[in-house]
């Protein structure tokens, strides 16, 4: 157990102020925390991979909660999109990068904690050197790759990996720690093939969502150094904000799983967006160049405006949602909307001969639909690169980014 | 018997928890079959090219991982047990 690597002789030399015994007075009047309880929090140190939506009540609760030392892994910058969930940053953070943003808010709710920032995108190079020196690693990142380099690190290390992943209104929530339980390869041994499951840009998230899960991140994770309480190891929640259920399975090691098992076949770090089929980065923002690998064709929004200004016989399939089209549409161009899990019923509706501009949000389904299309014939098809928002920054203004 | 179906199948079914009839010693095997007949949508998402679930596809049956169980898919599902379907997701 995690708090056994706290050794009690570490706790002798952590002293609290007066300040902050006033500040962990809730905790402090709890037998299951106390002093000795408070001192394992400040001598502790958790290393967050990721300061977006989970990441943001996962440094903030840690914070609050006495937590010594926290590490904050991430090389984005806040942007406008991100305010609806990532709740450490502010509206006047957009543009800065997030871990500056992060810290100056940690720092504000707790000045007793050390924040490391590693504002560098996590990679098999610097993965074990980053996570050494921390106790508990979280996983709050947001794509397949670096989950995967993630848990193998935290298997190699004999780190503790306390795990949360989003979807929409639904959230999973486990520990995942080769010396006690299963890893996150022995539920998962390999991703999913690359585009079948959306990301929270593609297929969006309810704001509050990682709040919930990320606090239950957090929870974990004071548990796990308090060595309090029934944690996680060897169980997976299923939360589902919609029906507010929660659903509870049992997990078990693979004995033939190829990173925590007795005879490993994965003994060092792998090349992860490889193993994947997908770089390691929020995917909406990478659909150009995943649209451009093998033979679908590209048209600029400026390429598309032009030849229909010139009266070019050029029909727009819009794959989107409904709701989606509600929110900006090329209708005034001619476009129809045929959802993406309808265009196979719907074929028939589609002429192969006519020269055809798939477009969706940002590039990604439409260039799948077209990849579907292709396979049944129709060879006429452009992709819209970008998708309606970059048509809409950089054609039409007066259209919204969504 | 009750399906209920997380995240991306969720989307599919239109819902979370779908009522499936089968017959009296039906397998896991004939429940996913029955799944993939009522949403056909649903194996692109489910099943690889030779017809096995995804490695990052689960199904739980009472909270039991099938291939962890003795009989594995051909596990006899009873009335009254609970099927949990869910994908790996990665959002953050």
């Amino acid at each position: 157990m995690i708090t056994e690597q706290i050794a009690p002789e570490a706790l002798a030399d952590i002293q609290l102020s007066h300040e902050e015994v006033q500040r962990y007075s809730r905790h402090l009047i709890m037998p299951e925390v106390g002093m000795t309880g408070q001192k394992k929090l400040k001598a502790a140190s958790v290393l967050l991979i990721g300061a977006g939506g989970l990441g943001s009540p996962l440094a903030m609760y840690l914070a609050a909660a006495g937590i010594g030392r926290i590490g904050l892994v991430d090389y984005d910058v806040v942007d406008t999109t991100n305010l609806q969930r990532q709740i450490i940053h502010g509206t006047k953070d957009v543009g800065r990068p997030k871990l500056d943003s992060a810290k100056e808010r940690i720092l504000d709710i707790n000045p007793h904690v050390q924040v490391d920032t590693y504002p560098v995108p996590l990679t098999s190079a610097n993965a074990l050197e980053i996570f050494a020196p921390y106790d508990v690693i979280i996983d709050g990142t947001d794509n397949f790759p670096t989950r995967y380099l993630t848990n193998d690190a935290c298997v190699l290390l004999g780190k503790p990996n306390v795990y949360g992943s989003i979807f929409r209104f639904e959230g999973q929530l486990s520990i995942f720690y080769a010396a006690e339980g299963p890893c996150y390869r022995c539920l998962f041994p390999e991703p999913p093939p690359p585009g079948l499951v959306p990301s929270c840009a593609e297929g969006g998230v309810l704001g509050i969502l990682p709040g919930t899960v990320g606090a239950m991140q957090a929870t974990e994770a004071i548990k796990l150094i308090l060595g309090i309480g029934e944690s996680m190891i060897g169980r997976l929640l299923l939360y589902d904000a919609l029906n507010m259920e929660f659903t509870e399975v049992k997990l078990r090691k693979n004995p033939n799983c190829p990173v925590c098992s007795e005879n490993p076949t994965l003994t060092e770090l792998i090349d992860y967006e490889q193993f994947c089929g997908m770089p390691a980065h929020d995917r909406s923002l990478y659909a150009a160049e995943e649209s451009g690998h093998g033979s679908v064709r590209q048209m600029s929004p400026q390429e598309l405006k032009s030849r229909l200004d010139a009266g070019e016989n050029l029909f727009i399939l819009d794959v989107r949602e409904r709701h989606e089209w509600d929110i900006s549409n090329l209708s005034h161009w001619g476009a129809r909307l045929i959802p993406k899990a309808e265009v196979t019923m719907r074929m028939g509706e589609l002429d192969t001969a006519q020269e055809m501009v798939v477009q969706c949000r940002t590039g990604v389904r439409s260039t799948a639909v077209i990849r579907e299309l292709q396979q049944h014939g129709f060879k006429k098809l452009w992709n819209l690169d970008g998708g309606i928002n970059r048509w809409a920054k950089e054609v039409e203004q007066a259209l919204p980014v969504y | 018997m009750k399906v209920n179906f997380f995240a991306t199948l969720r989307r599919i079914a239109g819902q979370k928890t779908v009522e499936f009839e089968v017959a009296e010693g039906a397998t896991a095997q004939q429940v996913l079959d029955a799944i993939l007949e009522r949403f056909p949508a649903m194996r692109e998402e489910l099943l690889d090219e030779d017809g096995q679930l995804f490695p990052h596809v689960h199904l739980f049956i009472n909270g039991r991982d099938v291939p962890y169980m003795p009989d594995q898919m051909a596990t006899i599902i009873k009335n009254g047990d609970k099927i949990d379907l869910f994908p790996a997701v990665a959002g953050g």
